[in-house]
């Protein structure tokens, strides 16, 4: 099959290894990724803060781009690309007169790639393609909240928004030991990371303890912005509290590239903590 | 459709019967008119029945709630229609007509008896609505123990895919459910029912149900097919079901079966059991077909193929084997036989050759050849190598056959690929595992011969091309690409082809090679001649066959009798049932068969697959999630004795003509889920607080432990958080929904009373306490511990290893806090149903935003459809009290508009007249109830019999299965009549729900109804004591001994009868007054309205402010008219009720009039609406300044001027002013809302103002939510302080100036502002008192009049026919008022609408010649009946007590404590409770049974 690919601007740099990860995995699954010709900025950085004009504007010409493709759907691995695109084309379906655009040629099925990838088809395509046991890898599902809130905004099942187990299906196909646990939706304070770094800490933290009481070795996200945060920080919360988050914070294609036996090692050397030993421990 | 002829119909409709509805209904029916309660579920009841206590007078909800039920059964003139849902609605008030779907119970009403044997019969377990999910009940159940209507009923879907799929229709739900249970032979048996091969088919069949199985979709289909294996061989191996024992009529027509194959047996076996004489004609020397000569013994064992065929050979059928049709009979020959119908089931045997050079040569077989040889135990010479042609499971069995013969090499040569290959997956991955080579994409092209033998086969590659007709990709030779391949065999499983040549011959049309048939009746070309299985549809499956020959069977009979053969049948399947919704399916693995190792099974030809262990059908079986609920395995119709159980129910409809409707159908709680912050289902410990209702009740799923659902261990701290789901306006309910603060202090205290130590803590916004008793509830709730912390949280952990509760908030310093709780309760809000937007369209009623009726402040129960009125939640999130008066208010407008139609349809039973058997000698009959088997399993009631006879007086005694239904009632009555019994003694159940019905029957055979005793060996005996039948028979004879000594004693009572007064005396005119006045003179009875002012109105003429286009002085205005110009009305103004005398029914008072004489007037019944009166304050300067006024005042003064409110610029209301505090300890109610209507009121008038509310609570309950939302919207603001820390006010140079501490801030804040206004509290009249006195009706300590019930009797007094209504009772807004009023019209109407009134005859009577008058009885008669009273004795003047007959209430009390036995209660008279008592410790008799008990025990 084939589906409309649009990265965003972390996946060309801080979130390399998903991007890559996410064509590896898709390849390995049959998915032909076409990626949205052009495209260009979502609007998430400051633009959405700054100026309400802009911040559909920018995400809608990504929208209008796509049109330029044979594709229905279009899937999106960053969290926060995912919420400008659909915030966008609500407006714009909306009222595009208010915005001095034109009315939306298509409308795209826009998913976010744990929507994607928890369909059942996939589900069983995952599952027939594992090659490696990894159920020694106990993965915190962890989703953030760009990609699920607000549940009207994005069309997310209110029950979903609190309580998402896309990732955990995923996992579970792809043979990891899924823990359950109360904060995979918590904010990781990535958007305090710079203003207040002390509370984002605070938040980060939180997170961080909870994954390592249900005994996890291994935090799995679909969200660049709370991978970032998360694994850069990780040791330098670690040292002011006088613990060792020594948990990898790996992206959820990693995890299933992992199964697949197709995994980069060079992925691995672009995360602040280092994921081998635990891959060692684990017999991967 | 309406009758049109403008009479009005005197019937009303009440739709929905929860505790709103069953008020409505009897109030309706006890007014004289015929009530149908409607309702949607199988019993009524409603959600009051699921509340453990109730607030705040703690009572047991089911305690309160049970005598209404009984009540409304009882009643003959409600009509209780369950699992009812109204279509159609059309017609005018006062005549409409209604058609109403009764959706099936599977339960006959009239026949079962609610013993519940077959509650234990069932094996499908589904999450019980009734405990809210925790607890568990069977598919045929009773909603709850004290359910009514009582029956069971059938919870049903559409059935399972599973059944729908199976060509036979065999109902895999079923056996799965019973297999589950370890009930392993019932299981077989309902295999049986539609497959008479269950051993063959648990082997070979190709399970299409398990391609659907709905568990596919979870994780793997359930083995079904291993489960029926597995019982197949539980039945040989064990005790197995007798075969049926058949007579066969000989006169019936012979029928003639042509094969003995799955098909040919299948429908001789149908046929046999209808009687029809049956013989099979088998060309081989035995039956079975190709079950016994393709299917190799690996795969079917011949014993136990065997086994299935004798079992219906063992039927008395006919079997002629050696036979074959076109040589030995014919069809011509076997009609001129005698046979009148003949089924042709010959099968297909022929193997389908090639056509390639060498085919002919020896060593090439054909399959189905091949088999046959081995299997008839032939010896076969494989030779080394072996080329198998196919892809089918003939192919495989061919195959795996030639490897056990010893061939060292088998190939098998299929022109598709792998996925093409019909052959089954389990047997192609057999085949692989044993070691067979697959050749895919070739195709044999030339069999190359030596000496005569085949040597070698070439073979050519192919290649896939488009797909063709058969949807599969058609293979296309690859030129040149042949090659050969060295073969000693070859082996053509390619196909099979009937003989059609014999077929032909006999003259039957066929078509593609197969006979023609028609698929629904299998008939061929020839009348008379049926034909199914392979002949007529080509090579199929053993249950495809099976399912053949029974539509051949049911075609054979259709025809015999000359019956239309196609009608009612058809080939399309109803639609299956979805998977299922009702719980939440865990992953499970799916139990697997084990195999025999492949190197010793490939050695012979025993079986490969072994069947699964006990515990692994059971583990299996458990997978099945049941998809139809009910899985019809039909074992609760084996159970039910009465057979009241029809599974074959359909939907009916039912017309309706009523006059009015009242709608009562409740709400439902809001769906936690949509707060997934608070984790409801997906953290165990968070339950809503219905859920905890059920944890706290005795008959809940705990039993009434407190005890968390993850572990079952008792909770040291839970924690209750407010409003989920109210005053929510993202999830669209902005309301409040008024008890959840209530409800939830009430469960803290009993969860702190069930477990001492118990930390309950609640969340809260405001804690709105608003309703009668409810402030000194909460306030008394925290000294019994119950911690109150304010603020709302946004969102709970859970701790995934003891799963505890982590709850992060602020507390009242303002700090973050996070605490661990053991439990988390959500206090949900209230929702209309969902139904009730389909029930409003259809009844065109229009409902406001949220879904609810919505109230009509100055019109009760009123909907947009004149005739339509509502009560209860569906009006308004109310609680049960404020439930139970808008029921009676709405009964009230029914009974208004439909006046003149009263009594028109109501029934009155006639019975005999009563034999005198006060000079008879006691002749007593005794009926032993079986209850099913509830009583009689444990009691050998035969033995109770036998005992009976023996006691004195005793002339007659026996037993019947049900004691209670109506063919026994006929009996008790001959049996009466038959042996001149005068007494009657039932041993049955409880005399709570069944002394009435038997008392009935007794008064019906001519005897007095009190000449009836009761003795409860069931819920006494045989329920508690089920472990010892014989110690609970020595006890069911005490008992019985005990009901015939008192039965012996038993005398007539006659229940007097007096004439009814129909008119009514209303005490005050304000409102509640004027309108209760109005409604009793609508209803046509004469009314007298006693007003103390000269002028009538009371408090409401001065409620000037209004948010509407109406004041409610104008309103009251418009009232005081209709009412002075009513007809049917006389007002006292400037009057008073000054003497009152007289009871229920017959009231004399005298009234004081304005000129000052007296007049008395003599009424039925008395309705106190003496009204309240504003505080007026002492504190805030209120009386010092004129700046400082009370709500009332502010209204006076700016509500026809509001243009003076451009002046102000800083207005402060104080709220509280007066209550909740020491010695007021109630809220007066109003306060909140009227104070943010005048906030409003300001602001729509001079928006610069700046408005502020000091508050303690917003009680902005029900819809007033909606206000308080719109003054903080115009910018109102709201500021709490605390009761220790009071608002202070001084004036300085005639400015006010005011200080308040803000609670949330901490810090003071000042105010100047030109007007304040005090919130000031209602209070009562304080003549309240005198009035108290004067009608004899208690006060609560408030000095508000206390009403006879809280909760269910709300708007009565102790005292029968007084009733109370407005602000006398208790604080209230004019809409509240007017709704009681129209409600204490209703109850006033259930007396003065008849024209005679009953009095029970079991009442208290004193001999005043022994009285002493102690006033012992006056002091402890609950009902403060007795009175002392001069007479005239036999000492000359003396005082003595004096129970009037129309006010007791027959309780025995006073009769107890009566210390010189001068008061007897009739019917329970000393000596008939000292007679049980002597007789149960009469050591004769004791040691008569005690013997009998002896005995038995050696017997043991």
């Amino acid at each position: 099959m084939r589906v409309a690919y649009y990265p965003g601007c972390s996946l060309e740099g801080t979130a390399k290894e998903y991007d890559d990860s996410i064509r590896a995995v898709m390849k390995k699954l049959g998915v032909e990724l076409v990626e949205i010709p052009d495209w260009n900025c979502c609007g998430a950085s400051s633009a959405h803060m700054l100026d309400p004009e802009i911040t559909v504007k920018l995400p809608w010409r990504n929208l209008k781009q796509a049109e330029l493709l044979n594709e229905t759907e279009i899937m999106i691995p960053c969290a926060a690309c995912f919420a400008r695109m659909k915030h966008a084309q609500k407006e714009v379906t909306n009222d595009a007169a208010k915005y001095g655009l034109e009315p939306p040629g298509k409308n795209f099925k826009i998913v976010h790639i744990h929507e994607f990838l928890s369909d059942k088809e996939f589900l069983k395509k995952i599952e027939a393609a594992k090659e490696l046991d990894i159920s020694k890898l106990r993965a915190a599902p962890y989703y953030g909240c760009l990609s699920l809130r607000n549940p009207k905004l994005l069309d997310v099942d209110v029950r979903e928004a609190e309580n998402p187990t896309s990732m955990e299906s995923i996992l579970e196909a792809a043979g990891a030991t899924v823990l359950e646990w109360s904060y995979k939706t918590d904010c990781c304070g990535g958007n305090l990371a710079v203003p207040k770094t002390n509370i984002q800490k605070r938040m980060s933290q939180k997170i961080f303890d909870a994954a390592m009481y249900v005994e996890a070795n291994a935090i799995v996200t679909d969200c660049p912005m709370c991978q970032i945060n998360l694994d850069m920080r990780a040791e330098e919360i670690g040292a002011t509290e006088g613990k060792r988050y020594n948990i990898p914070v790996l992206y959820l294609t990693e995890v299933l590239a992992l199964s697949f036996g197709i995994a980069d090692k060079l992925w691995w050397n672009k995360h602040f903590v280092n994921p081998k030993p635990i891959f060692a421990g684990i017999g991967l | 459709m309406p009758n049109g002829d403008g009479k009005k119909v005197g019937a009303v409709a009440v739709i929905g019967g929860g505790i709103g509805g069953m008020q409505a209904a009897l109030d309706l029916a006890n007014s004289g008119f015929k009530v149908y309660l409607i309702e949607s579920s199988t019993a009524i009841g409603g959600h009051m029945a699921q509340l453990d206590k109730t607030f705040p007078t703690n009572d047991c909800s089911m305690c309160t709630i049970s005598p209404k039920l009984i009540e409304v059964d009882k009643h003959e003139n409600i009509e209780i229609l369950t699992n009812a849902e109204l279509m159609e609605f059309a017609g005018e008030p006062g005549d409409f007509r209604l058609k109403v779907l009764l959706h099936p119970r599977f339960v006959d009403l009239e026949k079962c008896n609610a013993c519940g044997d077959c509650l234990e019969k069932c094996p499908v377990l589904v999450p019980s609505e009734f405990e809210e999910k925790l607890g568990e009940r069977t598919v045929i159940h009773k909603l709850y123990p004290q359910a009514i209507p009582s029956p069971v009923a059938i919870t049903k879907l559409n059935r399972p895919p599973c059944i729908l799929t199976c060509p036979a229709g065999v109902n895999g739900q079923a056996y799965l459910a019973l297999a589950a249970k370890g009930r392993f032979l019932e299981a077989l048996e309902v295999v049986r029912r539609n497959n008479p091969f269950p051993s063959v088919c648990g082997r070979v069949c190709h399970h299409p149900c398990e391609f659907e199985c709905n568990r596919n979709e979870l994780d793997e289909a359930v083995a079904i097919n291993p489960v029926k294996r597995f019982l197949s061989d539980w039945g040989r191996s064990h005790e197995d079901s007798p075969i049926e024992k058949i007579a066969i009529d000989q006169n019936k027509q012979r029928i003639a079966i042509v094969g003995a194959g799955p098909a040919g047996l299948t429908c001789a076996q149908d046929l046999v059991k209808k009687g029809y004489p049956v013989t099979i004609f088998e060309a081989e020397d035995k039956p079975g077909g190709m079950m016994r000569w393709a299917i190799p013994g690996y795969r079917l064992p011949r014993d136990i193929l065997d086994y299935d065929i004798n079992r219906i050979l063992s039927l008395p059928i006919e079997l002629k084997t050696g036979v074959k049709l076109g040589k030995d009979v014919t069809l011509s020959s076997l009609k001129a036989q005698g046979y009148k119908a003949i089924f042709l089931a010959v099968g297909a045997p022929n193997s389908q050759g090639l056509n390639v050079a060498g085919s002919d040569l020896e060593g090439v077989w054909g399959g189905l050849d091949f088999l046959k040889k081995v299997n008839s135990g032939e010896k076969v010479n494989i030779g080394e190598k072996v080329v198998i042609v196919g892809g089918g499971n003939v192919a495989m069995d061919c195959a795996r056959v030639a490897i056990r013969l010893g061939c060292k090499e088998v190939n098998i040569a299929y022109r598709r690929s792998r996925e093409e290959m019909p052959a089954s997956d389990e047997e192609i991955e057999a085949a692989i595992e044993e070691g067979i080579k697959f050749h895919f994409l070739v195709n044999p092209t030339k069999i190359v011969g030596q000496n005569g033998k085949v040597d070698k086969v070439e073979l050519i590659k192919m290649e896939l091309g488009e797909p063709d007709e058969s949807g599969r990709r058609k293979p296309i030779p690859i030129k040149g690409s042949e090659f050969l391949m060295d073969s000693s065999l070859v082996i053509l499983a390619i196909g099979q082809r009937a003989e059609t040549d014999v077929l032909v011959k006999e003259g039957l049309e066929l078509q593609g090679g197969w006979i023609k048939t028609d698929p629904l009746t299998l008939q061929t070309s020839i009348e008379g001649v049926f034909s199914g299985g392979d002949v007529a549809i080509g090579p199929s499956s053993v249950v495809e066959a099976i399912a053949q020959g029974h539509e051949a069977a049911e075609s054979i009979e259709r025809y015999l009798r000359g019956i239309d053969l196609k009608a009612n049948r058809t080939l399309e399947k109803p639609e299956k049932a979805p998977f299922p919704t009702y719980r939440r399916f865990q992953k499970a693995l799916r139990q697997h068969e084990s195999k025999r190792v492949i190197s010793e099974r490939i050695k012979d030809f025993k079986e490969v697959n072994q069947t699964l262990s006990e515990e692994q059908v059971i583990a299996e079986a458990m997978r099945c999630l049941q998809c139809g609920i009910c899985c019809e395995c039909l074992a609760c119709v084996a159970a039910c004795q009465a057979q009241a159980i029809n599974h074959q129910m359909i939907p009916e409809t039912k017309d309706i003509d009523v006059g009015a409707v009242v709608v009562t159908c409740g709400f439902e709680p809001f769906d936690a889920e949509l707060r997934g912050e608070y984790g409801y289902g997906r953290y165990p410990n968070v339950v809503t607080a219905l859920q905890f209702e059920r944890i706290l009740s005795a008959s809940g799923p705990y039993q009434g432990h407190v005890v968390r659902p993850s572990d079952h261990k008792e909770p040291k701290r839970v924690a209750w958080v407010q409003c989920v789901g109210s005053r929510d306006k993202s999830r669209g309910t902005d309301y409040c929904s008024s008890v959840c603060c209530m409800y939830a202090i009430k469960e803290a205290i009993m969860a702190v009373d069930h477990a001492p130590g118990l930390e309950a803590t609640i969340f809260y916004n405001d804690i709105r306490a608003y309703g009668k008793g409810f402030e000194f509830y909460y306030e008394n709730s925290k000294k019994l511990g119950v911690k109150f912390t304010r603020g709302l949280i946004s969102g709970v952990k859970e701790d995934p290893k003891t799963k505890d509760i982590i709850v992060r908030y602020f507390d009242d310093n303002g700090l973050e806090r996070e605490e661990i709780f053991d439990m988390f309760v959500l206090s949900i809000g209230l929702k209309p149903p969902k139904s009730a937007i389909t029930l409003a369209q259809r009844l065109g009623i229009e409902l406001n935003k949220f879904g609810f009726v919505g109230q009509d402040e100055y019109n009760p129960a009123l909907t947009s459809r004149n005739g339509v009125y509502v009560a209860g939640t569906f009006e308004a999130p109310m609680d049960i009290p404020e439930t139970v008066m808008t029921a009676s208010g709405a009964a009230s407008c029914a009974l208004e508009l439909l006046s003149e139609a009263r009594g028109t349809l109501v029934k009155e039973k006639t019975y005999p007249p009563e034999e005198d058997v006060i000079n008879q000698e006691p002749r007593i009959g005794v009926f032993i109830c079986h209850c099913g088997s509830n009583i009689a399993r444990v009691v050998d009631v035969q033995k109770v019999v036998e005992y009976a006879k023996t006691l004195p007086d005793v002339v007659y005694a026996e037993t019947n299965l049900y004691t209670c239904s109506t063919d026994t009632q006929v009996k008790i009555k001959d049996t009466i009549k038959k042996y001149s019994i005068n007494r009657v003694i039932v041993a049955s159940c409880t005399p709570r729900t069944h002394e009435p019905l038997f008392q009935d029957t007794i008064r019906e055979a001519g005897l007095n109804k009190y000449l009836f005793e009761m003795a409860n060996i069931r819920d006494q005996d045989s329920w508690v004591h089920y472990d010892d039948p014989i110690r609970a028979t020595f006890k069911a004879m005490d008992l019985t001994r005990m009901a015939v000594a008192r039965a012996r004693r038993l005398k007539p009572l006659q229940e007097r009868v007096f004439k009814v007064q129909q008119s009514a005396l209303v005490v005050g005119g304000g409102a509640a007054g004027l309108a209760c006045a109005l409604s009793i003179a609508n209803q046509g009875f004469d009314c007298y309205l006693v007003e103390r002012e000269t002028e009538l109105g009371g408090n409401a003429r001065k409620l000037k402010v209004s948010l509407d286009e109406k004041a409610p002085f104008e309103f009251v205005k418009s009232l005081v008219e209709k009412v002075t110009k009513h007809p049917k009305i006389r007002v006292f103004t400037g009057a008073s009720a000054a003497e009152v005398g007289g009871h229920v029914g017959n009231f004399k008072a005298k009234i004081k009039t304005n000129d000052g004489n007296t007049e008395e007037v003599n009424v039925g019944t008395l309705i106190l609406a003496t009204g309240g009166e504003e505080y007026k304050p002492t504190e805030y300067l209120f009386g010092q300044s004129n700046r400082v006024m009370t709500l009332l005042d502010f209204s006076e003064k700016f509500a026809d001027s509001p243009e003076k409110l451009k002046s102000i610029k800083q207005a402060v209301f104080i709220q509280c002013v007066g209550s909740r505090e020491k010695d007021y300890m109630y809220c007066s109610r109003v306060c909140c809302q009227h104070a943010i209507k005048d906030a409003i009121f300001i602001k729509e008038h001079n928006p610069d103002a700046q408005v502020t509310i000091l508050f303690r609570d917003i009680r902005s309950y029900g819809f007033h939510e909606l206000n308080y939302q719109e003054a903080r919207d115009l910018g109102v603001l709201f500021i709490r302080f605390d009761i220790d820390n009071r608002p202070q006010v001084s004036e300085q140079n005639g400015k006010l100036k005011l200080t308040v501490t803000d609670d949330a801030l901490g810090i003071p804040l000042e105010f100047e502002p030109d007007i304040l206004i005090l919130s000031s509290a209602i209070r009562p009249r304080a003549d309240a008192q005198e009035v108290a006195s004067l009608f004899k009706v208690p006060l609560n300590p408030d000095k508000f009049f206390l009403e006879a019930h809280m909760k269910l009797r709300p708007l009565d007094f102790p005292s029968d026919g007084i009733f109370v209504a407005g602000l006398a009772h208790a604080p209230k807004n004019l809409a509240e008022s007017l709704r009681q009023a129209k409600g204490a019209a209703a109850r006033a109407a259930t007396i003065i609408s008849k024209d005679q009134l009953t009095l029970p005859a079991v009442i208290s009577t004193v001999d005043q010649e022994l009285c002493a008058a102690c006033l012992t009885c006056v002091r402890l008669c609950p009902y403060e009946v007795p009175k002392i009273v001069r007479i005239e004795g036999a000492l000359g003047r003396q005082w003595a007590a004096y129970i009037e007959p129309a006010q007791c209430q027959g309780c025995g009390v006073c009769a107890s404590v009566c210390p010189r036995k001068a008061i007897i209660t009739y019917h329970y008279e000393d000596d008939q409770i000292v007679s049980k008592v002597e007789v149960l410790f009469d050591t004769e008799d004791f040691e008569r049974t005690l013997g009998w008990l002896q005995e038995r025990q050696d017997e043991r």
